[in-house]
């Protein structure tokens, strides 16, 4: 069965492209430029695993994902920090995400992430 | 008394700018670095020409998101807001990676390393990575003629030592204190070689925060060697 990827970005060409690459490895994605109620999304996606971009409007990546890993019913769901942000590997540990892309990425990278955080 | 709260509200402003900057610069970088890859990888060698040309364009994207970087550890720097992820690693395993790494990019020279130093170092990996990326990548750009660099690695009483070497330009005398300024440029070669002329500014605030040491020996004509100490589990 096809893994379900759920990506968050405020860029509408990032969210282009990342469903360019991931479609190319029969992954479902499913992308929204803002976050309004993670919980409602998950419940509706099922996502396999979760991208999240630290600006994502309205409530922000670091709120969005704490949300999720607060709730039994989400939080073994892997969720990686998506950003440029160069603190990124500090948020992610300080708010449990799972892992993290620094942007610019390599796809392969990208790949080999999402891979390996599902498995 | 004095009254704070103006100040705290320009640190805030400070963090913001340097958050926005980093996002709204490395965002449109983002889409051109994955579409580069995707059209090389589309291509599959199918046109030598064209893949060449993408992965000259990829090139440039990666230098233009760690000139990105720099400018944006200058500006930490100067606001005091550099941070560092302090942990244990194993040191010459980092150096092992960053050797391939950069030997991997830089076909045209020959990264020589001996030496080892068997220990665990307390600090920030990521951070003296960069250091070692810059010194490296700095002595194969003033070495253009030459056929090999050299790093070494060894251990003396409570501290780690790197020591890399290149056969290049050399730097003239006057300069070897200035070269670790913020922006500064040695004048003669500053056409010829490409810099911003910040990498051994950054360099020498990280290696000065894990309480080390930078300096440099160079011969006009026959090249430098740039040496940094760590101190073993002291920070």
């Amino acid at each position: 069965m096809n893994k379900r990827v759920l990506i968050y970005d405020d860029d509408q060409e990032i969210l282009i492209l990342c469903k360019t690459i991931l479609a190319k490895r029969n992954y479902l994605v499913e992308t929204h430029t803002r976050c309004d109620n993670i919980l409602k999304d998950i419940e509706h996606t099922k996502p396999d695993i979760i991208l999240m971009d630290l600006w994502i409007p309205e409530i922000g990546g670091e709120k969005a994902v704490t949300i999720m890993k607060e709730n039994p019913e989400t939080a073994q769901i892997p969720v990686l920090l998506f950003s440029a942000n160069a603190e990124i590997k500090e948020i992610s540990k300080k708010i449990k995400a799972d892992g993290y892309i620094a942007k610019p990425f390599d796809i392969n990278y990208l790949l080999e992430s999402i891979k390996k955080y599902i498995s | 008394f004095t009254d704070i709260h103006e100040q705290k509200i320009k640190e805030q402003q400070k963090d913001e700018f340097l958050s926005i900057a980093s996002h709204e610069m490395k965002t449109p970088l983002t889409s051109a670095k994955a579409y580069l890859q995707l059209l090389e990888l589309t291509l599959d060698n199918k046109d030598e020409k064209i893949a060449l040309y993408a992965k000259k364009a990829s090139l440039s994207v990666n230098r233009l998101n760690e000139l990105i970087s720099e400018l944006l550890d200058v500006s930490k720097i100067q606001y005091g807001k550099l941070s560092y992820n302090i942990d244990f690693f194993n040191f010459d395993e980092m150096i092992d990676n960053t050797v391939q790494d950069i030997q991997y990019s830089s076909p045209k020279h020959t990264i020589l390393k001996s030496g080892n130093t068997k220990e665990l170092i307390r600090g920030d990996k990521d951070r003296l990575q960069q250091v070692v990326i810059n010194l490296l990548t700095n002595a194969i750009k003033y070495s253009p003629e030459a056929a090999n660099v050299y790093i070494t690695l060894s251990q003396q009483n409570d501290e780690v030592m790197v020591a890399v070497k290149d056969s290049g330009i050399g730097i003239p005398q006057q300069h070897l204190k200035k070269i670790f300024e913020r922006y500064y440029r040695v004048e003669e070669h500053a056409v010829e070689f490409q810099g911003l002329g910040i990498g051994l500014y950054i360099s020498c605030e990280i290696i000065e925060r894990h309480k080390g040491r930078l300096w440099v020996e160079s011969e006009l004509g026959k090249g430098s060697t740039f040496y940094f100490t760590l101190p073993i589990n002291n920070i």
